[in-house]
């Protein structure tokens, strides 16, 4: 484990650098430059623009300009912004980037349990009239053109219907009157806190419901009802503690863009799921559970699909790319302040600093839920051991 | 006459393909008594694991019976409902599958898996006392106990093949059906196992049909045999009356093609042609186009049931029986 995860850190490391300088040469061959807005100024006389550019360095050669810059972002130096002059970038960044977090992170769960419960369902049921609705449907939205769906979902049930906000990350109204020290950050950091203290718990339940002495009753509800309990606890003390308000107010401006991200991505899933059901259903250990008198049930869902599913994991690492486009078109049409519209708003202003900055944590992003993939992988097929990846 | 356990009667199935029907069984009808051993052996194709599978309603989509019954203890499995059927399924009748290396789910452990067929069957049964059960199923087949808590790939072959026949033995069934078992390994295992399983199923009083295409292995194992040709079974009988007086050419030409210890092997005749493709079988006697005794007769009309006259429960389906009229046996 050690040696692994030392290994895949330097894989990191090293993939993140072709980043990070692709990500460079990619802002040196743009055209224009933070400068050039300020050619129409009149205030601006060329020595003052002279003066600027010998203070940002852009004066020096480009690989002294390259080496600064890669010393710095690898010390986590990522300078101020020049939009937003003088915030710091990483000020900027720390506080968008669990927002996006969040949101991909939420609407991909959901999207992957969604696609795959009806991969497996539907696959179970090849050939009747569920499957293949289900599976046109899916093909729908699957090849669907985003921005498009994103634009529908928002006129459908922001505005003809009004059932969520058009758009934003809170209601402005609400947080004007928040009592003093109350930020939307501290509040998101602590609804956070919340999801992680119940996914460990319910990682624990599973972990204890994995017992083979148990029956599967004892199982199915260790594995169902300790979350329950959780979740109910959780809307407890929140309620309780007055600020309920304040964070139902971020979920509600959640839940039509994560809504919109997971019928994007669903298909994808569950035509995988379906297929690689397909296979399964075909082998010779399906026959043997069948032989074996198991409940259908018990076949589909831990013969058949268990194996299914790891190729469907698998595919999780290929959809990754998704987040960076994704996020962008979300981000933007949702007016979501996290990473992805950061990055676009820095790249059209020209703030080259924010946008390697948003650019850099992009990649680390992906680097890392790939590592996360990899163990969940190995974690779940026991023919791989995790020194083998 | 001890109590028949098994009656196939008049079994059609066929595999609905996009090239048209595959008629993988036509008419098979047998009976089995309790306690037996019976052979299955035909070439490769010829419907031997589609008559096993059949059995317990083990059938991919495509495959549709057309006709006939299948009785296990008086009762028509046929009718039953896929629900009532579960309580068959490897309480009553088990399986040892042909392709036993991917019978075993490879992401459970081994031992779990075998546990949970008894647990399914018996819920009485704690985890701890089907391990217990299991443990005693490895010492029967020979295999260490360490390995329940393996995973199917930490397995060899000959061990899943083991491991195989202890889940095949985890309910007490009545009846066994071993579709060859230990093709996949080499012949000293092979041998092996097939000892131990034959004495196993001797100790439990089990009854069991063996499918295989050595026949040489079912006249070491089996009391009772039947030879499958082109999805039919064209003979059927006690082993001993079939080697001592084969009926069918077919049944002749197989033993003959299987070297005995006094044959050499230049001695050794092969069966001319190949079996029929049965998306399009021949009518009439599906062997004729094969048959050195073939007449007009054979090759129109479907062959009565011809019965031994020296034992009645031996049968084939021919119209120009060996060792009837005159005619000399081919074999030796
Ligand atoms: N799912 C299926 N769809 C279509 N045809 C099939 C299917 N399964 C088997 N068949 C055909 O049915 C016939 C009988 O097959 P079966 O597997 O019962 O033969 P077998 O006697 O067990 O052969 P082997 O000795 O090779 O195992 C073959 O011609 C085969 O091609
Ligand atoms: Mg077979």
């Amino acid at each position: 484990m050690g040696a692994f995860l030392l290994k895949r850190t330097l894989h990191i490391f090293l993939i993140l650098f072709l980043f990070v300088s692709l990500t460079y040469l990619l802002f040196q061959v743009t055209p224009g430059s933070v400068v050039d807005k300020f050619l129409g100024n009149p205030k601006m006389t060329p020595e003052i623009i002279a003066k600027i550019r010998a203070q940002f360095g852009l004066d020096d050669p480009w690989y002294v300009q390259y080496f600064r810059y890669l010393k710095n972002v690898f010390t986590g130096q990522l300078g101020i912004s020049y939009s937003q002059y003088p915030t710091p970038v990483w000020d900027i960044l720390k506080d968008r980037i669990p927002r996006t977090l969040v949101l991909f992170l939420s609407s991909r769960v959901i999207s992957f349990y969604l696609g795959f419960i009806l991969g497996k369902i539907i696959a179970w049921k090849r050939g009747s009239l569920i499957d293949t609705s289900t599976t046109a449907v899916g093909i729908t939205f699957w090849t669907m053109y985003y921005p498009l769906l994103a634009i529908v979902n928002i006129w459908l049930f922001g505005f003809l219907l009004g059932w969520f906000p058009i758009n934003g990350f809170t209601n402005p109204l609400l947080w004007l009157n928040a009592p003093e020290g109350l930020t939307v950050n501290l509040i998101f950091a602590y609804m956070i806190l919340t999801g992680f203290i119940f996914l460990i718990l319910w990682m624990i339940a599973w972990l204890i419901a994995k017992k083979p002495e148990l029956s599967g009753k004892t199982k199915k509800r260790i594995i169902y009802i300790s979350p329950l309990m959780v979740v109910i606890i959780a809307v407890l003390v929140w309620g309780f503690s007055g600020y309920g308000k304040y964070a139902w107010d971020i979920i509600y401006h959640m839940i039509l863009p994560i809504f919109t991200l997971a019928l994007i991505s669903f298909g994808g899933t569950m035509l995988l799921t379906r297929d690689s059901m397909m296979e399964t259903i075909q082998e010779d250990y399906v026959m043997a559970a069948r032989a074996k008198g198991l409940p259908p049930k018990l076949i589909r869902d831990k013969y058949a699909a268990r194996t299914a599913l790891l190729p469907v994991v698998t595919s999780l690492t290929l959809s990754l790319g998704f987040v960076l486009s994704g996020g962008v078109i979300t981000e933007s049409l949702f007016s979501w302040p996290g990473l992805g519209r950061t990055l676009l708003d820095a790249a059209l202003m020209q703030d080259v600093p924010l946008a390697i900055g948003a650019f850099a944590f992009t990649g680390v992003f992906v680097l890392i839920a790939h590592l996360v993939v990899d163990i969940l992988y190995a974690v779940l097929d026991p023919r791989i051991s995790i020194e083998t990846i | 006459m001890a109590e028949t356990i098994l009656e196939i009667d008049n079994l059609s199935l066929r595999y609905k393909t996009k090239k048209g029907d595959v008629k993988a069984l036509n008419r098979v009808s047998f009976q089995l008594e309790k306690g037996l051993a019976l052979g299955l052996v035909g070439e490769s194709g010829c419907g031997k694991t589609t008559l096993a599978n059949a059995i317990l309603r083990l059938l991919p989509d495509n495959a549709e019976i057309t006709g006939g019954h299948i009785y296990f203890d008086k009762e028509d499995l046929l009718l039953l409902a896929e629900q009532e059927l579960r309580e068959y399924r490897w309480k009553k009748i088990s399986m040892i599958f042909q392709a036993a290396m991917n019978a075993l789910a490879p992401v459970y452990r081994v031992g779990d898996q075998i546990i949970e067929a008894i647990q399914n069957h018996a819920p009485e049964f704690t985890y701890s006392a089907a391990k217990e059960r299991v443990q005693r199923l490895f010492e029967l087949v020979g295999l260490d106990c360490s390995r329940i808590d393996h995973y199917p790939h930490q397995y060899s072959g000959g061990m899943k093949q083991r491991a195989i026949i202890a889940m095949a033995l985890a309910c007490d069934p009545d009846l066994i059906i071993a579709d060859e078992p230990t093709t996949a390994l080499d012949v000293i295992v092979q041998d092996r196992i097939l000892k131990r399983l034959n004495r196993v199923r001797e100790e439990l009083g089990m009854t069991m049909i063996y499918i295989s295409h050595d026949i040489a292995v079912i006249a070491e194992l089996s009391k009772v045999m039947g030879v499958m040709y082109a999805g039919e079974l064209v003979e059927f009988g006690s082993t001993l009356s079939l080697f001592k007086q084969a009926i069918h050419p077919y049944t002749a030409g197989l033993m003959n093609s299987f070297p005995s210890i006094k044959g050499a092997k230049n001695q050794l005749s092969i069966i001319p042609g190949e079996p029929p493709n049965l998306l399009n079988p021949p009518a009439g006697c599906k062997f004729h186009p094969r048959c050195q005794y073939v007449t007009a007769q054979c090759r129109q009309v479907r062959p009565p049931l011809y019965r031994s006259p020296t034992e009645q429960q031996h049968f084939a389906l021919c119209w120009h029986p060996l060792g009837a009229n005159g005619k000399e046996n081919d074999h030796e």
